[in-house]
């Protein structure tokens, strides 16, 4: 190794490189093809369907009133109703909990850790394989801006910043999720969890509207995910706002990792 | 479960037996040869890679069965062993032909299609195998890779992991002797953390001959099974009430005691005023003796045979010590 021209260093970082994404990749994809094994994975997609499917309808027809709130559909349709928050607060715990809580139950992780692959590795595909998921629920409701688009005309900058809310703040919930279920082998004390904590920081954001302590407020303001969600809707993206999620997605990850590290040498 | 001080070699090639009661450490040191748990203290070298400073490297090197086989259950045996040869880095271009041979030389053809938790604990087993052999390392290590199958299963998994033996260097835990005794040519015992001998299953034997056992029925009010422990070479005396004052007494003497033991059982009840209602020779199993000894040398901690004196000074955890030959792989 020590005698090699630097080319060859070169090439052989790439292969590094490219060897530990190989890991990543055939983790994904397994991660993947198990939650489609779930019978829970069809049915948090079948709910949220029809949840989602039928709120558009419902605000099809209330924004149809002369008399009614006046605002376009597909802005009320991120965030601005307490319906959009049932689902992704409730989501991505529902699906996540068992990420790694099967792995610690079933001792599948000792097969995956002695294999030459290491925890971030491991959490970085499990995230992204449940993070997929979480797009895929969207994935249907693209048809309802088609269908506005199709019987109306659409602003669709609007339309592309709530779904980028929706992932940043989605993103956020499933790392939550992920967590939780890497500290423990019981996937519903790790779904309750992940969803205690969604729900929390969604309440302590609410908080900021009752402007209850001069000190807290601001930092209320600042996790407050409708507020949040609102100016994604409006097409306003703030990268403070991407800053925030993206940073606290990573951090999450990056304790998640340790997590699993401490609980591998607890085992 | 605690390791203490466990040091032993591993040689290229040859089929190491890993034997100890339940419970006596031999998964922890298993898991932290392969990298699963961290040593507290000491250090595993396994071709030069030490498990601390350099896991990716060992864990390229070892196949590893863990005890309790987990499997995905939701995969297909064929998709499961592509997974993991993608894993363990085997390129795509030699993909198909490391899973076929995993595939052939756990006989699972019959299966490959078929969902791994439909599957029977047998074939499960065989999965388990074939997925440490995926990437073919030159280093197995099977943890107690016999236990919940049927006879006819074991005697299927012992004679396909004697194959696997032949061209690589594998360590086998277990707590069946006759195993280690079929399979191993050479054999770690451990007991309660600590290293208990070391030897070839020959030299495990001569250690193990040698004693003999005497059952007898004995009757008296003023029963006292300690008394016969002042036999001659006696090593444990074991005694269960049958009855009325009738105990049932089992005695395991050390070769010399000889045929006169059971003439020194005869005296010491005449002696006492005990009835003596029955007495045999018996001849006690492998593993009893086994457990016997392990239970005898629980303080003792030097190992027998060749010891590989790397720094491990009585740390308070795990301590194995795995030397491969370097030139093993290249």
């Amino acid at each position: 190794m020590s005698a090699q021209a630097t080319g060859e260093k070169g090439s052989d970082l790439a292969a590094l490189v490219l060897g530990w994404l190989r890991s990543v990749v055939a983790l994904y994809v397994r991660e993947v093809r198990s939650i489609f094994t779930t019978v829970l994975a069809y049915a948090v997609l079948v709910l949220s369907l029809i949840a989602n499917g039928g709120v558009f309808l419902v605000y099809v027809f209330v924004l149809h009133e002369p008399q009614g709130i006046n605002m376009p559909p597909m802005e009320m349709f991120f965030g601005q109703t307490i319906f959009f928050y049932i689902i992704i607060l409730m989501g991505p715990p529902l699906v996540t909990m068992r990420a790694m809580a099967e792995e610690w139950r079933s001792g599948t992780i000792e097969t995956i850790l002695t294999a030459p692959v290491t925890e971030t590795q491991l959490v970085i595909a499990k995230f992204l394989a449940y993070y997929s998921f979480f797009a895929i629920l969207w994935v249907p409701t693209v048809s309802y801006p088609l269908l506005l688009e199709y019987y109306g005309s659409l602003d669709w900058g609007p339309v592309a910043s709530g779904y980028l809310g929706t992932l940043l703040l989605g993103g956020l919930l499933v790392a939550i999720g992920i967590f939780t279920s890497s500290i423990t082998r019981h996937q519903l004390l790790a779904g309750i969890l992940s969803f205690s904590i969604g729900f929390a920081l969604f309440v302590l954001g609410i908080l900021s509207y009752l402007n209850i302590s001069a000190k807290a407020t601001p930092f209320f303001e600042f996790i407050n995910m409708w507020d949040h969600m609102e100016e994604f809707a409006k097409g306003i993206v703030d990268t403070r706002r991407v800053i925030f999620y993206l940073t606290t997605i990573a951090t999450v990850i990056f304790i998640t990792v340790r997590a699993v590290q401490i609980k591998r040498i607890g085992s | 479960m605690a390791v203490d001080d466990v040091s032993f070699d591993v040689r290229e090639k040859e089929i190491l037996g890993f034997l100890g009661p339940n419970g006596a450490g031999k998964t922890t040191t298993m898991r932290i040869v392969t990298g699963f748990l961290p040593p507290t203290q000491g250090t595993v070298v396994v071709n030069g890679h030490d498990v601390v400073d350099d896991p990716l490297a060992v864990k390229r090197l070892i196949g590893y069965l863990p005890e309790s086989v987990p499997l995905y259950q939701e995969m297909r045996v064929r998709e499961y062993l592509s997974f993991r040869a993608a894993l363990k880095g085997v390129v795509r271009a030699r993909m198909k032909v490391s899973v076929d041979r995993a595939i052939e030389e756990c006989i699972l053809g019959d299966v490959q299609g078929r969902i791994v938790g439909q599957l029977s604990k047998g074939y499960r087993q065989r999965v388990g195998l074939a997925d440490a052999l995926v990437s073919d390392p030159p280093i197995l290590i099977l943890d107690e890779p016999t236990i919940g199958l049927d006879p006819a299963q074991i005697r299927e998994i012992r004679k396909l992991i004697k194959e696997l033996g032949r061209e690589r260097t594998l360590i086998l835990s277990s707590h069946i002797l006759p195993e280690v005794e079929m399979v191993c040519d050479r054999v770690v015992i451990i007991n309660k953390g600590h290293l208990a001998g070391e030897g070839t299953p020959d030299q495990l034997k001569q250690r193990l001959k040698g004693r003999t056992g005497a059952r007898a029925e004995v009757r008296g009010a003023d029963f006292d099974p300690a008394a016969f422990e002042s036999i001659e070479g006696v090593e444990s005396v074991q005694a269960h009430g049958v009855g009325d004052d009738v105990h049932a007494v089992e005695v395991l003497a050390a070769q010399r005691a000889g045929s006169r033991l059971e003439e020194e059982i005869f005296r010491l009840c005449v002696e006492k005023g005990w009835v003596l209602r029955a007495l045999s020779r018996s001849a006690p199993s492998l593993e009893d003796i086994f457990v016997q000894i392990v239970a005898n040398e629980a303080g003792t901690k030097d190992g027998r045979g060749d010891e590989d004196g790397e720094g491990d000074e009585g740390g308070e955890d795990a301590v194995p010590d795995e030397a491969e030959s370097p030139e093993e792989k290249s």
